[in-house]
């Protein structure tokens, strides 16, 4: 399915569609639109019976008392802005330091010039691997939750296979050795189509020189015990034989993000 | 004056130890605060854990509050953090469930928490939720935030926020038995 597809389903079994007709004729025209359509007003239809849930009063009285006796009798309490000229002043603090320490290397207080750059470099590596550090944290804050991509590096670094990683692989694998390909393609659409239809999402993720060979569904994946982390879209370079050297790309079909390549 | 410099001034009197902006802050997210909470973690008792923690949190780091958002976004934005620190921390030491943290004796209070009561097929089928789906869906289809705030206050694209809806409900619906669809 493509990604204008799944929004058409979406809007539909939510209600929000001013004209129906192209969305029911999706629904009536493929099993897989209609069943993604039935999944979608299930969940919302349960969704709908879920009560607000508010604090009783007793909760919200106890609630109160504890956090402001908690912050009044907290040393790191409520805290204040560090004034502008105070933050100011570590810098400066800290650079007339750094300087202090050159002078002093420069000048010999050091007897072994070697010794005291490859200090520095050190010191200058330490410092690019805290930023790193604290660009990941950074980061999986404000993401929420990190992406298979995010992942992946950081699989790499801690020398750790991520599983949906581990599944790419293996559906690559299959790709090249002609396995999964007949499984893959869509079966209500010839191959050309399925490369059209797909295209644009492709370039949006950055492989316009690839072509779109089918999807692995949301239930494929889940067969691998998986977070339905589908439907994903599986593409090889364009108008090339696949073989053991083809790298595979996998492709989000909802946000159209290059999720892995293998290769 | 806008809603975000509104809540940073609010913010300010808090940090000043001012009682009065306190509770104005607390009566105004601490119900839909805890109803996250509670849709997330599926438990009264954890969720009351994680609304105090998350208000702790919040005034304690009211001076990183820049405004850049409105303090609603910013509070649930941590509560969420919150809970999903309780959920690892669950995962870690699975514990026996808590008794309900409420008077007996008041029959108020016992109504307001049977009305916030899930009908257990639904609350299965949500725990059952990988957390990010799950909060997905709590932030949209329960707390009826729009698809562009719920992705703020998780600070992922539209993008994926509408794609972790709508596998959530893929999946919701899977776990509600029905194997139709699947």
């Amino acid at each position: 399915m493509r990604k204008h597809e799944i929004e058409l389903i979406t809007a539909l079994a939510e209600g929000a569609l001013e004209d129906e007709t192209e969305a029911r004729a999706l629904v009536a025209s493929s099993e897989k639109a209609r069943s993604e359509y039935e999944a979608q007003r299930i969940a919302l239809d349960a969704l709908a019976t879920v009560p607000p849930a508010t604090l009783t009063d007793g909760e919200k009285a106890t609630l109160h008392r504890d956090v402001w006796t908690e912050l009044s009798a907290s040393p790191s309490g409520p805290q204040k802005a560090t004034p502008w000229y105070f933050r100011w002043s570590y810098a400066a603090a800290g650079l007339f330091l750094v300087v202090g320490l050159f002078a002093i290397l420069n000048t010999g207080g050091f007897s072994d010039d070697d010794a005291a750059t490859e200090e520095l470099a050190a010191s200058r590596d330490a410092g690019e691997t805290a930023d790193t550090t604290v660009a990941t944290g950074g980061a999986d804050q404000a993401a929420g939750a990190p992406t298979v991509a995010e992942d992946s590096a950081a699989d790499v670094e801690a020398g750790t296979a991520d599983p949906i990683v581990e599944f790419f692989r293996e559906q690559a694998s299959r790709v090249r050795s002609g396995q999964l390909y007949p499984a893959l393609a869509f079966p209500e659409k010839d191959q050309s189509s399925v490369a059209t239809e797909n295209s644009a999402c492709l370039t949006s993720a950055g492989l316009d020189e690839y072509e779109a060979l089918g999807e692995i569904t949301f239930d494929e994946a889940l067969s691998y015990g998986l977070n339905p982390e589908a439907p994903y879209l599986v593409a090889v370079p364009a108008g090339s034989p696949i073989d053991e050297s083809t790298p595979v790309a996998f492709v989000d079909l909802l946000t159209c993000d290059r999720i892995h390549i293998d290769e | 004056m806008t809603k975000a410099t509104e809540d940073a001034v609010l913010l300010a009197r808090v940090a000043d130890g001012d009682h009065e902006a306190f509770t104005e802050v607390m009566k105004t997210h601490e119900d839909r605060v805890f109803s996250v909470c509670l849709r997330i973690l599926g438990d009264r008792e954890k969720a009351l854990d994680a609304t105090q923690e998350t208000f702790l949190t919040a005034f304690r780091k009211a001076h990183q509050f820049e405004g850049k958002s409105t303090f609603g976004t910013w509070v649930y934005r941590i509560a969420i953090n919150t809970c999903y620190d309780q959920l690892r921390k669950q995962k870690r030491r699975p514990a026996d469930p808590m008794p309900e943290h409420l008077d007996p004796a008041d029959p108020a209070a016992l109504e307001t928490v049977e009305a916030a009561a899930l009908r257990p097929e639904i609350q299965k089928a949500l725990a059952l939720l990988p957390p990010e789906f799950r909060t997905a869906i709590v932030l949209s289809d329960i707390e009826g935030m729009s698809l562009p705030d719920a992705a703020q206050t998780l600070g992922v694209p539209v993008g994926t926020m509408k794609s972790r809806v709508f596998r959530g409900r893929r999946l919701l619906a899977n776990h509600l038995g029905n194997q139709n669809t699947i």
